[in-house]
């Protein structure tokens, strides 16, 4: 390397480390120099004229643009009020299965009164006072068989105080086998201590044997009922086929979380069966209405009434509600669904050993469209599940039992299942109890 | 109009008054309007696109936020609208993909011819330009897009923006120098 480049490059080296920063003016001019260069641009200015004109521009538009927004928004305020209310629909379905819960809980915990066990033996508890000029009283409780004969009075003319005693003596006796052949376990004959009552006249006059029945008064027995199956209460309010005249009260405290999962508890009382009519009320959380009829035939009982409920209205035609030896079956023909859905369906129900419930929907018909839906449920392999129930019992320590059960809901279950996309769309889950 | 008035006015519209509404659409509606034409030249789509653009100003007022005037804030609105629209009907709408028009030269006359025009005859000009000119024209130039969120907004190639808006101005320009040779003449 010569002498000069290596005497440059050492000034190079050292000037190039060198940094100060400019004057400031030196920036101010260059900006100052930038905003006049696009100030004096002709087409900045251009476009700033344009728009200082286009900014003076007002134009009244038509009236109805203003008339159309309103109406907008009315209708949107509309919605909006629905959108509440719907969602206020909402919490309160999620309060009621709050208060279901609390409620099953409360039932579990403090069973009611009236509400006994349905698996209980069936127990019938006598007082036969005042037979004959005989002053003699037997209170007795046993089994008993609740057959074709089951709530049939004594016959009069077959009567006496020590067959009485000794037909009370010889069930005591064998209360166990009595139980074992009990074909009606859900009958609960309990007492009733005035014996004021024309019942057992009644009856007995019915059966043309009044002119006897001054021998004896028949102890007037109030019969609870209740039902096999609490969540469908109508379903399962099943009177003695033979003796659908007996003064009856129904006590059917209905756990229903259905589809809604609404929940009910009811208590239907029948009022009087000698006209043949009853009224139900429900005093539960829902409001649920079943006014009725009863029309019994020689082997049958008919139920005609509406159903209103909180949610669902029905109509419904029950034929034949037998009770039979641990079985309990049911057919019925109604109308119901959904407001707007009116289906009429064809159904039948059974109950197998008290424990399981089965229920199919053998036909369904849409009423509005026309549409047979279902006319048999073993053409489709999901046809029994998905218009049927099952549930199963389970025995509690304290001898309660709790019933849980699955429900596929068959009525708009089965709509969806036929227009084939396979959704299920409103499955119920039932929880029942039994106490 | 104050500010307070201005601001019960928001205020009365956010709580979905009838009156504060109606009171904001009469302060507001002549000037969108105005907007509305001139980008769409159709008086009926002006007025279908300014129902639709109030119905969004009085359903997201919550969202104003009080640090631009709402006058702006109604405008980016009634604009987005504009440009919805636009977007909806493009299959008819003109943004073809115009040549390069090349380097436009703009009179350093123009800006001043501008300011002795009237604002409806320099609306009357913009609104004969061909729609796609005009609507890339009036985004760049007076709303201040750039030709990449013009051409995202309305689903064209910034070279079709671009060439959209030198093609406009070069129009402009000419149709404005010939408005102007006419009132000279008459005078």
């Amino acid at each position: 390397m010569q002498g000069n480049e290596k005497f440059d490059k050492i000034i190079r080296e050292k000037l190039g480390h060198i940094q100060e920063n400019p004057p400031d003016f030196v920036w101010d001019n260059i900006s100052q120099s930038n905003v006049n260069a696009h100030a004096n641009n002709p087409i900045n200015q251009t476009d700033q004229a344009i728009r200082n004109k286009l900014n003076e521009l007002t134009k009244e538009p038509p009236v109805y643009v203003w008339t159309h927004v309103q109406y907008y928004l009315e209708l949107l305020t509309i919605w909006q009020n629905i959108k509440r209310v719907l969602l206020w629909r909402r919490v309160k379905r999620t309060l009621k299965t709050l208060l279901m819960a609390i409620t099953m809980f409360l039932l579990i915990e403090y069973p009611l009164n009236n509400y006994e066990l349905l698996h209980r033996k069936p127990v019938l508890t006598a007082y036969v006072t005042d037979i004959g000029n005989k002053s003699k009283s037997a209170k007795s409780t046993y089994n008993t068989d609740f057959g074709n004969d089951a709530l049939q009075s004594p016959s009069p003319s077959s009567f006496n105080h020590s067959s009485v005693s000794q037909s009370l003596e010889h069930s005591l006796a064998n209360e166990g086998d009595s139980y074992q052949n009990a074909t009606s376990q859900d009958y609960l004959v309990t007492p009733f201590e005035s014996s004021s009552s024309t019942t057992g006249h009644l009856i007995s006059e019915e059966r043309g044997e009044g002119s006897q029945a001054s021998m004896f008064t028949l102890p007037q027995l109030k019969i609870q009922l209740e039902a096999s199956s609490p969540q469908a209460g109508l379903n399962d309010m099943n009177l003695h086929p033979d003796h659908p005249e007996e003064s009856a009260t129904i006590h059917i405290w209905q756990v229903d979380i259905g589809s809604q999962f609404s929940i009910m508890v009811s208590e239907y009382l029948i009022q009087s069966l000698f006209s043949s009519q009853f009224v139900t009320f429900d005093p539960g959380f829902m409001t649920s209405f079943y006014l009725g009829r009863i029309i019994p035939a020689k082997s049958h009982i008919y139920r005609i009434g509406v159903v209103y409920g909180g949610f669902d209205s029905k109509i419904a035609v029950l034929i034949d509600g037998r009770w039979r030896k641990e079985t309990v079956e049911s057919r019925y023909l109604g109308v119901s669904g959904s407001v707007g859905k009116p289906l009429l369906y064809v159904g039948y129900n059974r109950w197998i050993d008290g424990w399981l419930n089965t229920s199919v929907i053998y036909f369904l018909y849409h009423i509005y469209s026309s549409e047979i839906l279902r006319v048999n449920p073993s053409s489709n392999n999901l046809g029994i599940l998905i218009s049927g129930e099952l549930n199963y019992a389970i025995g509690l320590k304290n001898g309660d039992m709790l019933l849980i059960g699955g429900r596929i809901n068959a009525l708009p279950v089965s709509i969806f299942k036929q227009k084939g996309n396979g959704k299920f769309v409103n499955l119920e889950l039932h929880l029942g109890m039994r106490l | 109009m104050n500010k307070t008035t201005e601001q019960e006015i928001i205020k009365g519209c956010q709580k979905g008054d009838p009156e504060a509404q109606e009171t904001l659409y009469k302060m507001l509606a002549p000037k969108l309007y105005a907007v509305c034409i001139t980008y769409l030249k159709n008086k009926e789509d002006a007025a279908d696109v300014l129902q639709e653009a109030f119905i969004k100003i009085f359903t997201k007022i919550d969202m104003y936020k009080k640090n631009g005037s709402i006058e702006a804030w109604a405008r980016k609105i009634t604009i987005n609208t504009i440009i919805d629209f636009i977007r909806k009907r493009k299959s008819t709408t003109e943004f073809i993909e115009a040549i390069d028009p090349g380097e436009v030269e703009i009179s350093s006359q123009l800006p001043g011819i501008i300011e002795q025009l009237e604002a409806k005859e320099l609306q009357e000009i913009i609104q004969q330009l061909p729609e796609g000119a005009r609507v890339a024209f009036l985004m760049h130039a007076v709303e201040g897009y750039s030709h990449e969120e013009i051409a995202k907004e309305l689903g064209i190639s910034i070279g079709t923006s671009k060439s959209q808006v030198a093609r406009a101005r070069k129009l402009l320009q000419k149709m404005i120098k010939e408005k102007w040779n006419a009132r000279q003449r008459k005078i």
